[in-house]
């Protein structure tokens, strides 16, 4: 009886790995689906003949809008500085790493030697430990099929599968990597000042 | 002739490599670090993470800052005006075509540091690549191997002494060359010593050293337009995009492209400055 029991803890670990492992690779699927339903309407945005360069941009602006979650890269870019932006500046804040971040990511897929390039993205893996964070890998293809070079994307799942892009890694250069070594460095240059990152950014982007 | 210019080569080469070990020196001593008279005050303010990431990362920022100010006058006034006429002129094919020749070029060192780093199988990639396109290719001006499923991969001496646990060294950003370390510019030595024009054109009268090495940074600048325009647009910090640039960019070669978790300190559950946000 005794060595029953001994054995329940057992079962039931080897239960919770499994539901956990399965539960991981689905979420994963689940973060595979959504970038490459994100990546697929990028590309189709930026490729397309049929919209104005101004149309391209409002529909890629859009698709950017639903599919990011700009409130968190902002913070992630300001590193240990994001407790100290104060609620009067979050939304002024906010806004402008919508710009900021929608322009960068904008340019660097649309550029003058040709759109005409799709992108595959093939794999997906955990990242960090809470299970709500991952990491898509794929590549960036030219019209000749021809691999341009990488994209990783940093998806998390903000809540019931809400999945959300908080970063995007061209050929190795994470944006929010770049973004945070940018904007700590001008802050701690500029007194700590936040005030001064926030009107360098409304002076760029207004 | 030719002793002589061997002997500049080595002279030149003795040059950087004393340049760097004094850099190297002088960081691991940990006796320096350059921060801005004015700005004293800043670091002395902010918290001991900020300090110690200027004091390992960049110790030389001061004079990293007046280097690459320099270098951007340069690029701003001379170097890029020029490359946006050679695209403006030249039809893209041809530009195309340039690149490839300069990167067949390349293939020897590429090589030389596969095998290096005992990867054999990309060893024998770049092998083929060399083989096909110098032929087939004619001259690597095209590059029929990539067709053929032999993609193109960076290696350099820099990258194989990276893999062999020698560290980077810090951020420094060299006169003309621009952002790089002391293992990096180590490197770069190596490659230039490995590169086959370079015996070359050690016989070739100077004019036309300056005009292939002219050619050449006009080439890889004209590449560089469109993202260094787009960088410089929306950072507020340029130095710092560039530097954030050139190491990850680093790191991504050393790592042969292979997506790491570079962004891995800064997962919500383990940087520790992120949990405020969750």
């Amino acid at each position: 009886m005794y060595k029953k029991i001994r054995i329940i803890p057992l079962f039931l670990f080897l239960f919770i790995l499994l539901y956990s492992q399965k539960s991981s690779a689905e979420s994963c699927e689940s973060a595979l689906m959504f970038v490459n339903k994100v990546s697929s309407e990028a590309t189709e945005i930026i490729s397309s003949e049929k919209y104005t360069k101004n149309q391209r941009k409002f529909y890629f602006k859009k698709l950017f809008i639903d599919n990011a979650d700009f409130e968190t890269m902002g913070k992630v870019a300001l590193g240990k500085y994001a407790r100290k932006l104060k609620p009067e500046m979050t939304e002024e804040y906010n806004v402008l790493i919508k710009k900021l971040v929608i322009q960068m990511i904008y340019n660097r897929l649309d550029n003058e030697e040709g759109n005409d390039y799709t992108i595959i993205n093939n794999s997906c893996k955990n990242k960090g430990s809470k299970g709500i964070e991952f990491l898509v890998n794929g590549d960036i293809l030219g019209s000749d099929k021809r691999k341009i070079t990488d994209i990783t994307w940093w998806v998390i799942d903000k809540s019931n599968n809400e999945l959300k892009v908080l970063d995007v890694s061209i050929a190795g250069i994470s944006l929010a990597l770049q973004k945070r070594e940018e904007f700590t460095s001008f802050i701690s240059n500029n007194k700590n000042s936040l005030d001064a990152l926030i009107n360098n950014l409304k002076d760029k982007l207004n | 002739m030719v002793k002589k210019n061997l002997n500049l080569h080595i002279m030149i080469i003795s040059t950087f490599l004393l340049f760097t070990m004094i850099l190297v020196g002088s960081a691991t001593a940990d006796s320096y670090i350059d921060v801005p008279e004015n700005n004293q005050e800043i670091y002395a303010v902010t918290d001991t993470e900020t300090i110690k990431y200027m004091k390992d990362e960049d110790p030389y920022e001061g004079v990293n800052r007046k280097i690459f100010a320099f270098n951007n006058a340069l690029d701003k006034g001379l170097v890029e005006p020029v490359a946006k006429v050679y695209r403006a002129i030249v039809p893209s094919v041809i530009r195309l075509s340039a690149r490839n020749f300069l990167s067949n070029l390349e293939t020897p060192i590429v090589l030389l540091n596969d095998l290096l780093q005992g990867k054999l199988d990309r060893a024998e990639i770049t092998f083929k690549r060399f083989l096909i396109n110098s032929t087939i290719g004619f001259f690597g001006i095209g590059d029929p191997a990539t067709d053929m499923g032999l993609v193109n991969h960076s290696e350099d001496f820099a990258q194989t002494m990276a893999l062999s646990g020698i560290p980077s060294g810090p951020y420094i950003v060299s006169p003309i060359f621009g952002p790089s370390t002391p293992r990096h510019l180590v490197g770069r030595v190596v490659d230039y010593a490995t590169h086959p024009l370079t015996w070359y054109l050690a016989d070739q009268p100077s004019d036309v050293r300056l005009s292939y090495g002219l050619t050449e940074t006009l080439i890889i600048r004209e590449e560089l337009i469109d993202i260094l325009d787009e960088t410089e647009a929306t950072s507020t910090d340029y130095y710092a995009a560039i530097r954030s640039f050139y190491r990850q960019r680093r790191v991504s070669e050393i790592n042969d492209g292979i997506a790491i978790d570079s962004s891995g300190e800064y997962s919500i559950d383990r940087g520790s400055d992120l949990n405020i946000i969750f």
